[in-house]
């Protein structure tokens, strides 16, 4: 062997050497690499059987090597991910890929779940290019693969909130001409209620511009979102659009040059509603500032807080003077204290009605107001009348009344002390005639013949005659002054007594006395009785001419009154002075045929016009009369 | 006018007419002749307080009943009444009304005034002496008093 030539082996062998030294290194380094990247690392066989794991792979499955060594990869692959690792593998095989890259699921040894990006590489010989195993490099994606989720789920509900948000919501590109300046605007997006508000729907206006879909757009609404549009900021405003006769409140922002997003929503029943409110407050006002009446809001502090103009014509003080000073430093001394007493009322919210006191004017006269208020929390909303004049005309008024009672009770003394001095001064004399006439019967009666006897007892047989007509006067004056004892009286019951009253006068009648059940009535009982005895003692006074005396008394009756019906069978009287017949000291036959003096009916008809029920008769002469009293069964 | 005899009947009457009346009733019906007349509300009280013409009245000596009538010139018969029973040596004194009418207020007055006998003078002559001889029988012969 030539120098040369070994030297030139020497030389090959200490390259083969060094290679290999080299090739040693690389498979060391490689070999560290593998087992300490954070990444998983696995060599699986061409039956995709596991032949080794890297300490990392291990660790994200929770298995060791010796548990997994020549497992398949597929047993503990997600069943739902199976096909797809076989596709991805297959891919590899059939040479369609070198290497894929995918996501799937591996089963831990505990039994959760692990979602791992994979990236699998076929290796083949460097000799002949046959398969030889893959190496699978994968790592755990689970934060990644919820961060996804969260994404997803955020998405949805923004969507849901951005569809089912109660303002309408559009996001729009501004449009300029040459010079720059907005001239319209296109739509990019807007959400359901957009649609509901305007109308408009979704897919028919995405991408065309405003004054294609709404040509009545008015220019302002373009100069003003093209201002955000271009300048950035925010813009809330509210306004009418003519295109959709609405009234929008509006907030508009600019997320991007040229862009601007404007949410809305319609205002306009709130604005017809504050229109119309603002047209009864105008017309409340015209109400307020032209009544007749003082009206007022107050305090119940005494402070006014609205006044309208009445106050100043009837009270003379400007509005600002009234404003100035407290209600109570109007109000008259003496009305001060039942003034605090309404208020006090008012405190506890009982509206008042009616209440009257006295107001001072800038001129120091009083006027008399007559208030209603009514409260509310401290609030008092009153109206006042100016009743000065009607306060005279009563002041004048009642001195009248007053004047006219002291009259009438100076008259009614006056007749109190008439017939007090008749019933006792008319009486004395009589008496006087009476007695001396009956002493000189007695003690002259040896002198005096039979005649002058007669003439004796004429005087004083009229003597009484006279002091029964003063007694009988007397009973009808009274029954006019008397006080009315009212009571439910039985009407029979008293007739009854009345007749056997009137009877026991006239012992030797024969009478027939016929009395229905009568119905009670409401009056003064001695009254009523005193009616039956008047009413019987004529009935007995007109009989005594037939032979056998027939009384009766019936009754008719409605809700209201009873009529009382007394009927006899006696001389009657003739119906043409039937007006005369119930007149005082009236008499319809001669004192010689019947005795009386004419008191009897009139003393009737004052009973029962002071019952409020009427007394009338009928009768033809010769076939005896029938008397009707008509009495209310209730108190009137 | 001898006013120191004792008296059973102090009549208070202004009209003479119906004294006399009364008088005659009294005596003819031999109730009492002791019978003292005096014509007005204010004497009435003068006797019985032996006051004025009656200073010199014996005071121990008091009428057995005083028939007042009602109708009295100067002080009618309630007042006198009033000052009778207000009076604490006459408040017991018996005390008739005799009057010629009947007015309920008077009765009323007259009884708050704790009068004894409340009467109406009759108008018929025959009536008024029964009347007058029942009223002077009772009270002098039947009724019974503190001395």
């Amino acid at each position: 062997m030539k120098d040369s030539t070994i030297v030139l082996l020497q030389k090959e062998i200490d390259e083969l050497k060094e290679r290999n030294g080299f090739l040693q290194k690389k498979l060391k380094r490689f070999a560290q690499a593998f087992e300490n990247s954070s990444i998983g690392n696995s060599i699986i066989d061409l039956s995709f059987r596991f032949m080794y794991l890297s300490s990392s792979a291990l660790t994200q499955l929770g298995y060791t090597n010796e548990e997994l060594s020549l497992t398949s990869i597929l047993d503990i692959t997600h069943p739902d991910d199976i096909e797809l690792t076989k596709y991805q593998y297959d891919k590899m095989l059939s040479g369609e890929a070198d290497h894929v890259k995918f996501e799937k699921r591996y089963l831990k040894k505990n039994g959760s779940i692990v979602w791992v990006g994979v990236i699998t590489t076929l290796l083949r010989s460097s000799t002949d290019g046959q398969p030889v195993h893959f190496l699978e490099q994968f790592d755990d994606i689970s934060a990644k693969k919820e961060a996804e989720r969260l994404l997803v789920e955020s998405e949805l509900k923004y969507k849901l909130l951005f569809d089912s948000m109660l303002d309408g919501f559009a996001y729009h590109e501004i449009i300029l001409d040459d010079d720059g300046v907005p001239v319209d605007y296109v739509f990019l997006t807007v959400n359901h209620t957009f649609e509901l508000l305007t109308g408009l729907k979704k897919n028919e206006i995405v991408g065309k511009r405003v004054t294609e879909v709404l040509p009545q757009t008015e220019h302002h609404w373009i100069e003003r979102y093209g201002d955000v549009a271009l300048h950035g900021g925010k813009v809330s405003f509210e306004d009418y659009s003519v295109a959709f006769d609405k009234y929008f409140k509006v907030t508009a922002y600019s997320p991007e040059y040229k862009r601007f997003v404007s949410i809305f929503i319609d205002v306009t029943e709130q604005r017809k509603i504050e229109i119309e409110l603002n047209k009864k407050i105008e017309e409340l006002d015209a109400y307020f500032n032209n009544a007749v009446d003082l009206i007022c809001i107050a305090d119940t502090d005494g402070n006014f807080i609205r006044l309208n103009p009445e106050w100043e014509i009837t009270l003379g003080w400007s509005l600002k003077e009234i404003y100035a000073k407290k209600f109570y430093d109007f109000i008259h001394p003496d009305d001060i204290e039942s003034t605090l007493n309404t208020v006090q009322q008012l405190k506890e919210q009982t509206p008042i009605y009616n209440f009257e006191n006295r107001y001072r004017c800038k001129n120091g006269d009083y006027k008399w107001l007559q208030w209603r208020a009514v409260p509310s929390g401290n609030r008092l909303y009153a109206a006042a009348r100016d009743i000065s004049e009607k306060k005279q005309m009563d002041v004048i008024l009642e001195k009248r009344v007053l004047e006219r009672t002291n009259a009438l009770e100076v008259a009614y003394k006056e007749m109190e002390s008439y017939s007090y001095s008749v019933s006792h001064d008319l009486r004395a004399p009589l008496r006087a005639i009476n007695g001396y006439s009956k002493l000189i019967n007695e003690e002259y009666s040896s002198v005096l013949d039979t005649e002058g006897h007669r003439l004796l007892g004429v005087i004083q047989e009229n003597t009484l005659k006279m002091s029964q007509l003063i007694d009988d006067l007397l009973n009808f004056s009274r029954l006019g002054r008397s006080s009315m004892h009212y009571t439910e009286v039985d009407m029979k019951a008293i007739a009854e007594k009345a007749m056997q009253e009137i009877l026991s006068l006239y012992p030797n009648r024969e009478v027939e006395f016929v009395i229905d059940d009568l119905p009670p009535c409401s009056g003064d009982s001695a009254m009523l009785k005193q009616v039956w005895l008047n009413l019987l003692s004529n009935a007995l006074k007109f009989t005594k001419q037939v032979k056998r005396t027939k009384i009766e008394i019936s009754f008719t009756q409605t809700d209201d009154f009873v009529v009382y019906i007394l009927k006899d069978n006696g001389i009657g009287f003739d119906m043409t002075y039937k007006d005369k017949l119930f007149g005082t000291f009236q008499r319809l036959h001669s004192i010689k045929d019947y005795e009386g003096n004419g008191v009897g009916l009139a003393i009737v008809r004052r009973i029962m016009n002071r019952h409020y029920g009427e007394v009338s008769a009928y009768s033809e002469v010769g076939k005896g009369a029938t008397f009707y009293l008509k009495l209310p069964r209730k108190e009137v | 006018m001898n006013c120191n005899e004792t008296i059973d009947i102090l009549l208070v009457e202004d009209n003479p007419n119906d004294a006399e009346l009364i008088f005659r009733a009294l005596k003819k019906n031999n109730v009492t002749d002791k019978l003292h007349l005096v014509e007005d509300g204010a004497e009435a009280l003068d006797y019985l307080f032996c006051k004025n013409s009656y200073s010199q009245r014996e005071r121990s000596n008091f009428p057995r009943v005083i028939f007042l009538d009602l109708k009295l010139p100067k002080m009618n018969g309630l007042e006198v009444l009033n000052e009778i029973r207000n009076n604490e040596i006459t408040k017991l004194i018996p005390v008739v009304i005799l009057t010629s009418s009947m007015e309920d207020s008077d009765i009323k007055e007259a009884y708050d005034l704790r009068v004894n006998s409340f009467i109406v003078k009759p108008v018929d002559f025959l009536q008024f002496v029964e009347t007058i001889r029942n009223v002077g029988t009772y009270w002098l012969q039947v009724n019974h008093y503190p001395l």
